[in-house]
C-alpha cells in the first residue's frame, strides 16, 4: 500500500470506528420488553423463591401480565450498573445496599415512584383502605423518601421498601445449656450482664468434641468479613444517645440543623465502642481467636456446632442456615440495655436507680425484665420514666434502609412496575412474602399476620421482637449528602472499629481508635463539606 | 478482434480484477482493524480522556464543578498515617521490590538452574510454573487456608517447637503483607521462568561451549555471558515491573481487601469506584501516570544505554 493510500486508510478505518462509537453511545441502549416485568431480586439470606411466589399470585389477577424473575446474588452490581448508566433490561431491582441517591441526582436514573405512596395496596379488584404512605411503618417510609439537598427533588420517593427484620444478638441454647447448665442461665438484659455471662463461660472451660476435634467453646464468635458487630453497638449507641440524637448527631452529623465534626464523637459513641471493646478484644477471651480470620459462614457453622454461645446478625440467618449440615436451638433476643444507660438515665431524670453500680445495674436489670414481661409500669417510675427506659429497650437496628426495591428511569414498564407493587404492599402480598421467606414486610400493624406452618424459637424470636408496641427501628447510615456525596467514612486503615479493637497485633481500645478517628476526619473535614450544602 | 483490441479488452478487465481485488483486501483489513481501533477508542481514549477530566471535576450540591481540590485532598491525605492511601503507597514499594529487587533475580537464577538441567529440572519446572495455570482464587483460597490460625503451616511448627503455635498469618498487622508479598513471589515465578528459559534457549551453544573450555565458573557464566545476551528480554520485564509500580494492586481483594495494613494503591482506586465515586481517584491515577513517565523514559534510556544489545 502505498504511503497516500495508507493514510486515507487509516482516516477511513478511524472515522467508520468512531461513527461506530457512537452508535454505540447514542444508539443500541439496553431496555426492558414492553409487556414483559422482569423484577431482578438479590439472591441472599431471604432465598430465591418468594417472587416467583408473588408473580404467580399476581398473575391469578392480571392474566395478561408477563413477569419475568430474575434471582441472583450477582443483583446488586447489575442494579449498580443500571443506577449508573441509565441502562438496563430491568423494570424493578430489588437488593440491600446500592448508592440510591447518587442514581437520583447525579445519574438521574432511578424512577420518582411518589404515585406509588399515595396509591392503595391492591390485589385484584380489592383493594385497601390505606395509602401504602399509611401503611408502611413511618420510620422506614422516611428513608424511602429523598433526604438530599437537592430541591428538585425533594419530598418525592425513590425506593419502596423490602424484607427488613432485627438485627441482633442470637443465643445458641444448646450451647448455653451445656456451658453453663440447663436453667442456670437467663437471656442477658444489660450489656453488662452479658459481660457477666461471658466470664461464666469463660470460666467454664467448657469443650465440644466435633468430628473428633475438640474445640474450646467461646462466649462469642463472628467474621471479619461482615460488618455484624454494628447491629450490637450502634444499637448501644443509639440507647446511649437517644433515638432523635442518634438520628440527627451520629447519622446525619448534624447539631441543631447544622453539619458539625463534633456531632460525630458524642458521648454515646464513646460508650458504645467502650462496650464492644470489652467483648471483642483478646485478653478477655470472650471470643475465639479464629474469628477474624473466618469466612462469615463458616462463623455461622461453627455456631451452629456449638462453638460458640453467641452470635450477632440478623434475622435472615435461620432460612441461611436451612442447608447447612448443622442446626441449634437459636434464639434472638433483643440487643442488651448498655448498662452505663443507667447514669444517663439518673441524670436525665434526676433520680437515682441504686446507691452504687451493683444496685443501679440490678434496678435496670429489673426494669428492662419487668418491660420485656410486658407491664406498662414499675414501682417508684414515673409514667415518663418507665416509658422513656421502654422507648429505649425498643431500639432495634435494622437494614430497613438499604434493604428496598427501584424502579430504574428507563423502564419500559413503570405502570406495571407500580401496580405490581401495590399487590406486594397488599396484605395477601405481605402474607406470601413472610410464609415464603419468614420475614416481614415493614408495615403497621405486622401482628396481624402469621407466617404459615409451626415457628421455630428463633422465628418466634424474631417476631415477638418485630410485634412489640415499642419497637422503634434504627439504621447503620443515613440517606445524607454528608455520606453519599461526601463519603464520610471514618475506618481508620480501612479496618472497622471491631477489626481493630479484636486484632492480636496492634490491637486498639476504643479511646485510641476514637482518638484516630478523630485526627482522620479532622483532615477531611474541610473536603467533606465542599460536597454538601451547610445545612 | 485484433491483437490490438484484444490487449485493450484484457488490459481494461485485468485493471477491473485488480480493482475488485483491492476493493476486498482493503475490507479485509478494514474488518481486522474496527474493532481493535473501536476498542483502542472506547477502553484507551474515551476512558482515559473523561479520568483525566474527572480528575478535574467535583459533584456538590451545586452540580459539577471544575476544581483542583481532588489534588489538595491527595496532598494533604498521603500525609496522614491513618489514612489508607498512605500505607498504599508504602505497600506499592513493598510490592515493587518483592516483584524486581527480590523477583526478578530468583526467578533468573532459578531459569538458569532449570536451563543447565539440574537433578530434577523436569518436576522443578512443573512445581514452579503451576501457580500460574491454577486460578488465583483457587490459589489463594489454598494459601490462605494452608496460612490459617489452625492451618497446616501452625501445625507443622507446633510439632518442631513442641508447644501450641498459632501465629495468625492472615489477619496480623505486622505479618499479613510479608504473607501476601511471599504469595506474589511464589506465585509471580511462572511467567518470568518461561520467559527467561526461553532466551536463554536461544543463545548458541558454541558461545557457552567456548566459555567452559575457557574455564568460566557458572556464576560468571550467568553474570557475564547469559544476561547480557538475554538482556532484551530481561530489560522489557524490568521496565513492565518499573510501569507497574504505582498502580499495582496485588491480589489484595481476595486476601483481607486492604484491612491489617495490606491496602494498595490498584486496590484503594478500586474501593473507591466501587463506592461510586470517580473523581478523587481519577486524580490519584492521573498524578501517579505523571509521575511514572519520566520514571519509565529514564529507566528505558539506562537499559539501553548500559548493555549493547547483542544479534546472535
Amino acid at each position: 500500500m502505498k504511503p497516500r493510500h495508507g493514510v486515507k486508510f487509516f482516516a477511513f478505518t478511524f472515522l467508520t470506528a468512531l461513527t461506530a462509537l457512537s452508535s454505540c453511545t447514542f444508539g443500541g441502549e439496553i431496555q426492558g420488553k414492553k409487556g414483559t416485568l422482569k423484577i431482578s431480586i438479590f439472591e441472599g439470606g431471604n432465598g430465591s423463591t418468594a417472587f416467583h411466589k408473588l408473580a404467580e399470585a399476581y398473575k391469578k389477577y392480571n392474566p395478561e401480565a408477563n413477569i419475568e424473575i430474575n434471582y441472583s446474588p450477582l443483583v446488586r452490581n447489575e442494579c449498580q450498573t443500571a443506577v449508573e448508566t441509565g441502562q438496563s433490561d430491568s423494570d424493578i431491582f430489588f437488593v440491600d445496599g446500592c448508592t440510591a441517591m447518587k442514581g437520583v441526582e447525579t445519574y438521574h436514573s432511578i424512577a420518582d415512584i411518589s404515585e406509588l405512596y399515595s396509591s392503595t395496596p391492591k390485589a385484584g379488584t380489592k383493594e385497601e383502605n390505606m395509602t401504602i404512605a399509611e401503611k408502611i411503618q413511618p420510620e422506614i417510609l422516611e428513608q424511602m423518601r429523598y433526604t438530599g439537598d437537592m430541591k428538585d427533588y425533594q419530598g418525592k420517593y425513590y425506593l419502596a421498601p423490602w424484607v427488613s427484620g432485627p438485627c441482633s444478638l442470637i443465643m445458641n441454647v444448646d450451647a448455653l445449656n451445656s456451658t453453663l447448665g440447663e436453667g442456670k442461665w437467663s437471656t442477658p438484659r444489660t450489656s453488662q450482664e452479658l459481660l457477666d455471662m461471658c466470664d461464666r463461660i469463660v470460666a467454664s472451660e467448657s469443650k465440644i468434641k466435633i468430628s473428633g476435634a475438640t474445640y474450646k467453646v467461646y462466649p462469642f464468635i463472628y467474621s471479619s468479613a461482615v460488618e455484624y458487630w454494628r447491629y450490637l453497638y450502634f444499637t448501644w449507641i443509639a440507647q446511649y444517645m437517644g433515638i432523635e440524637s442518634y438520628n440527627e448527631e451520629f447519622l446525619r452529623v448534624k447539631i441543631n440543623g447544622k453539619y458539625d465534626m463534633e456531632a460525630y464523637f458524642s458521648e454515646g459513641k464513646y460508650k458504645g465502642y467502650e462496650e464492644i471493646e470489652k467483648i471483642i478484644k483478646r485478653t478477655n477471651e470472650y471470643c475465639d481467636p479464629v474469628s477474624l480470620g473466618n469466612k462469615f459462614m463458616a462463623s455461622q457453622k461453627y455456631f451452629l456446632q456449638g462453638r460458640a454461645c453467641f452470635y450477632v446478625t440478623g434475622d435472615w440467618f435461620e432460612r441461611e442456615m436451612e442447608g447447612s449440615s448443622y442446626s441449634a436451638n437459636m434464639k434472638m433476643v433483643r440487643t442488651p440495655i448498655i448498662s452505663c444507660f443507667a447514669d444517663k438515665f439518673e441524670k436525665t431524670f434526676h433520680v437515682s436507680l441504686g446507691a452504687d453500680a451493683a444496685a443501679k445495674e440490678e434496678t435496670l436489670r429489673n426494669i428492662v425484665t419487668a418491660i420485656d414481661n410486658g407491664e406498662t409500669t414499675y414501682s417508684g417510675l414515673s409514667e415518663e420514666q418507665f416509658n422513656y427506659i421502654r422507648d429505649t429497650r425498643g431500639l432495634t437496628y435494622t437494614l430497613g434502609n438499604t434493604s428496598y426495591g427501584i424502579v430504574p428511569e428507563c423502564s419500559v414498564n413503570k405502570d406495571m412496575a407500580i401496580d405490581f407493587l401495590r399487590f406486594f404492599y397488599s396484605d395477601e402480598g405481605i402474607q406470601i412474602n413472610l410464609d415464603d421467606t419468614k420475614a416481614l414486610l415493614p408495615v403497621v400493624g405486622a401482628s396481624s399476620f402469621q407466617p404459615a406452618g409451626e415457628l421455630s424459637d428463633f422465628r418466634k424470636g424474631v417476631l415477638d421482637i418485630y410485634r412489640a408496641p415499642y419497637t422503634k427501628f434504627i439504621f447503620g447510615s443515613a440517606q445524607d449528602p454528608i455520606r453519599y456525596r461526601g463519603g464520610l467514612d471514618c475506618n481508620v486503615n480501612n479496618e472497622t472499629p471491631e477489626a481493630a479493637m479484636g486484632k492480636k497485633s496492634g490491637a486498639v481500645t476504643a479511646d485510641e481508635y476514637l482518638e484516630k478517628e478523630r485526627v482522620l476526619l479532622s483532615n477531611r473535614w474541610a473536603d467533606i463539606m465542599k460536597y454538601v450544602s451547610e445545612n | 478482434m485484433s491483437p490490438k483490441t484484444n490487449f485493450a479488452y484484457y488490459s481494461k478487465y485485468s485493471r477491473k480484477i485488480r480493482r475488485n481485488v483491492k476493493i476486498k483486501r482493503d475490507l479485509f483489513i478494514l474488518a481486522l482493524m474496527i474493532i481493535p481501533v473501536l476498542n483502542y477508542l472506547v477502553f484507551f481514549v474515551y476512558v482515559n480522556a473523561r479520568s483525566i477530566a474527572m480528575a478535574f471535576q467535583m459533584t456538590t450540591s451545586q452540580g459539577t464543578i471544575w476544581t483542583f481540590d481532588n489534588f489538595t485532598r491527595f496532598f494533604r491525605e498521603v500525609q496522614i498515617p491513618e489514612l489508607d492511601i498512605s500505607v498504599a503507597i508504602k505497600n506499592n514499594f513493598l510490592l515493587f521490590i518483592e516483584g524486581t529487587v527480590i523477583g526478578t533475580p530468583l526467578c533468573l537464577l532459578l531459569s538458569y538452574f532449570l536451563y543447565k538441567k539440574i537433578k530434577g529440572y523436569r518436576i522443578f519446572r512443573v512445581i514452579f510454573f503451576l501457580p500460574s495455570i491454577i486460578s488465583g482464587v483457587v490459589l489463594v483460597g489454598l494459601y490462605k487456608n494452608i496460612f490459617a490460625t489452625n492451618g497446616p503451616v501452625n501445625e507443622i511448627l507446633s510439632i518442631i517447637f513442641q508447644r501450641q503455635i498459632s501465629i495468625e498469618w492472615m489477619v496480623d498487622d505486622n505479618i499479613t503483607m510479608y504473607c501476601i508479598l511471599f504469595f506474589c513471589l511464589w506465585s509471580g515465578f511462572g511467567g518470568g521462568m518461561i520467559l527467561y528459559t526461553g532466551a536463554m534457549n536461544r543463545i548458541p551453544k558454541d558461545v557457552l561451549e567456548y566459555a567452559k573450555l575457557d574455564g568460566c565458573s557458572s556464576f560468571r557464566e550467568l553474570v557475564q555471558i547469559i544476561i547480557p545476551m538475554i538482556w532484551p528480554t530481561l530489560s522489557t520485564q524490568l521496565l513492565f515491573s518499573i510501569s507497574g509500580i504505582f498502580v499495582a494492586s496485588g491480589p489484595i481483594l481476595l486476601f483481607t481487601k486492604g484491612q491489617f495494613k495490606t491496602m494498595t494503591l490498584g486496590y484503594f482506586i478500586l474501593e473507591q469506584v466501587e463506592g461510586g465515586s470517580y473523581e478523587y481517584p481519577s486524580a490519584i491515577g492521573l498524578f501517579f501516570t505523571l509521575v511514572s513517565i519520566p520514571i519509565v523514559l529514564i529507566t528505558r534510556k539506562i537499559f539501553n544505554s548500559t548493555i549493547e544489545d547483542i544479534q546472535y
